[in-house]
């Protein structure tokens, strides 16, 4: 669960990099292009010069290295794209350049030394509260709760079977009347809008999702009656500082609520 | 002192004390009891009162009535408080502990009561108890921590009218194992029925 506070600057044998000026506690690596497709992990930050002249380092081909590689807690690493002089051959269109990534969000294009720092410094601000928010047990892109030790048991699991459509999917009306809470509400948690709940309201792109309201429902193996359950969420709650549970899912927080669950069903102390 | 680099320094001179114990869980009985027990040694690597996210512990209690309190903590004000429940324990033998409720121990490190107690769950940074079991997983010699329970703290708090407990009253100890640095001879043994453990570890 480490944070590597690394810059690692690949390029072409010869070829120029930016200077880098980074906070304490950071520091910058240079390497080559053969040694950072070997590397199993990432640093959070890669800088990468390509070169279309050079085989292996075109965009292109970058772009195909960049899709598999993680950078431990961060999950997908941050990458800038050092592009300092584009000749009229090699116009790159930012939009076209972006596209050839999985993840173009973790993708800047730094034309000039000003710009560059610029995107750094930012980066490293985004990568420290990442880590942060990783180690404090919410994920950055977590879009479904983390593996439980209740998993494989059945009587628990099957606590949240009435939450499921015939199709084996879980339901988003079944889930809003189970929580009390309108489909509108249930929309916000899930950062969609209520149109499209309502439209497919067991449509696959929310199932994920949705894991983690079944996650937390689990507590209806001991509070059976949805009632209990409903003023249980409503409840100010000390694990939680005297917040209720319903609270910190108004705040997205679904993991935590999910872990508290996890720890009264195995008895687990806090 | 109380960032991680500091406490990793720290523990390679921090006193410990052995513990040969059964420890304690109590879990709700009726969803439990009569089907298949959770995976008590399954670590999901979710954060805890010691330790970040991504670090594999698992946490008992020292005693039945130190589980109990836990237990009606955690389901307080629900009719989970009132069902019948179900009792497991886990026979341990680790060579190395980091004895917390020994206040000479927590002053040594620079942990302080409130430390000791201050809420978690939700906690946007890393609480210093949980920077103190991050520099533990960085290292092999302490493999454990017991720990004053929070459910015990609240309660004698609780009876004397909400002011700060004296720490003499708390009874209640909780252990945190850190299962990575388990290496035989210690062990840990959830026990069952028969003489063969449920689970054991390593």
């Amino acid at each position: 669960m480490d944070l590597t506070r690394e810059v690692i600057l690949a390029g072409a044998p010869g070829k120029r990099l930016p200077r880098t000026h980074l906070p304490r506690r950071w520091k910058a690596r240079r390497t080559t292009y053969a040694a950072l497709r070997r590397q199993a992990a990432l640093a959070p930050i890669t800088v990468v010069a390509p070169d279309p002249t050079v085989r292996g380092l075109s965009v292109q081909a970058l772009a195909e290295t960049f899709k598999v590689k993680r950078a431990g807690v961060l999950g997908v690493p941050f990458l800038v794209v050092w592009l300092p002089k584009v000749s009229a051959g090699e116009t790159q269109d930012e939009v076209a350049l972006l596209r050839l990534f999985a993840h173009p969000e973790r993708v800047q294009v730094a034309r000039t030394q000003d710009a560059f720092d610029t995107f750094v410094q930012s980066l490293i601000a985004k990568v420290e509260v990442c880590a942060e928010r990783a180690a404090t047990g919410e994920s950055v892109d977590a879009d479904a709760p983390r593996p439980s030790p209740l998993d494989n048991v059945r009587a628990i699991v099957a606590a949240t079977k009435d939450l499921r459509v015939s199709t084996g999917r879980l339901s988003v009306p079944a889930i809003a009347t189970l929580y009390g809470v309108s489909v509108s509400r249930l929309a916000k948690w899930l950062g969609r809008s209520r149109q499209a709940l309502h439209k497919t309201p067991d449509a696959d792109s929310v199932q994920r999702q949705l894991e983690f309201f079944e996650r937390i429902a689990r507590l209806r193996a001991v509070l059976e009656e949805p009632d209990d359950f409903r003023r249980w969420l409503r409840m100010p709650n000390g694990a939680f500082g005297g917040k209720r549970p319903m609270d910190l899912l108004d705040e997205h927080r679904l993991q935590v609520v999910a872990d508290l669950v996890d720890d009264m069903l195995t008895g687990s102390p806090g | 002192m109380r960032d991680v680099a500091s406490f990793a320094h720290a523990l390679s001179t921090a006193p410990t004390i052995s513990l040969n114990a059964v420890l304690v869980r109590i879990v709700p009985g009726l969803a439990l009891a009569r089907r298949v027990p959770p995976n008590f040694l399954y670590t999901s690597g979710k954060p805890n009162r010691f330790n970040p996210a991504g670090v594999g512990c698992v946490y008992f209690s020292e005693d039945e009535e130190t589980a109990l309190g836990e237990y009606r903590r955690a389901w307080r004000g629900t009719p989970g408080e009132h069902q019948p429940r179900t009792t497991f324990y886990a026979d341990v033998t680790i060579r190395r502990v980091l004895d917390l409720t020994e206040v000479s121990t927590a002053s040594q490190l620079g942990i302080t009561r409130a430390d000791l107690h201050a809420p978690w769950r939700g906690a946007r940074v890393l609480t210093v108890t949980q920077r103190l079991g991050h520099a533990i997983s960085l290292q092999a010699r302490v493999v454990g921590i017991r720990y004053p329970s929070d459910a015990a703290y609240e309660r004698i708090g609780d009876l004397s009218g909400g002011t700060l407990p004296d720490p003499s009253l708390i009874t209640g100890a909780n252990v945190v194992v850190f299962l990575q640095n388990v290496r035989a001879p210690d062990r840990l043994r959830i026990l069952g029925p028969t003489r063969r453990p449920l689970q054991r570890w390593p």
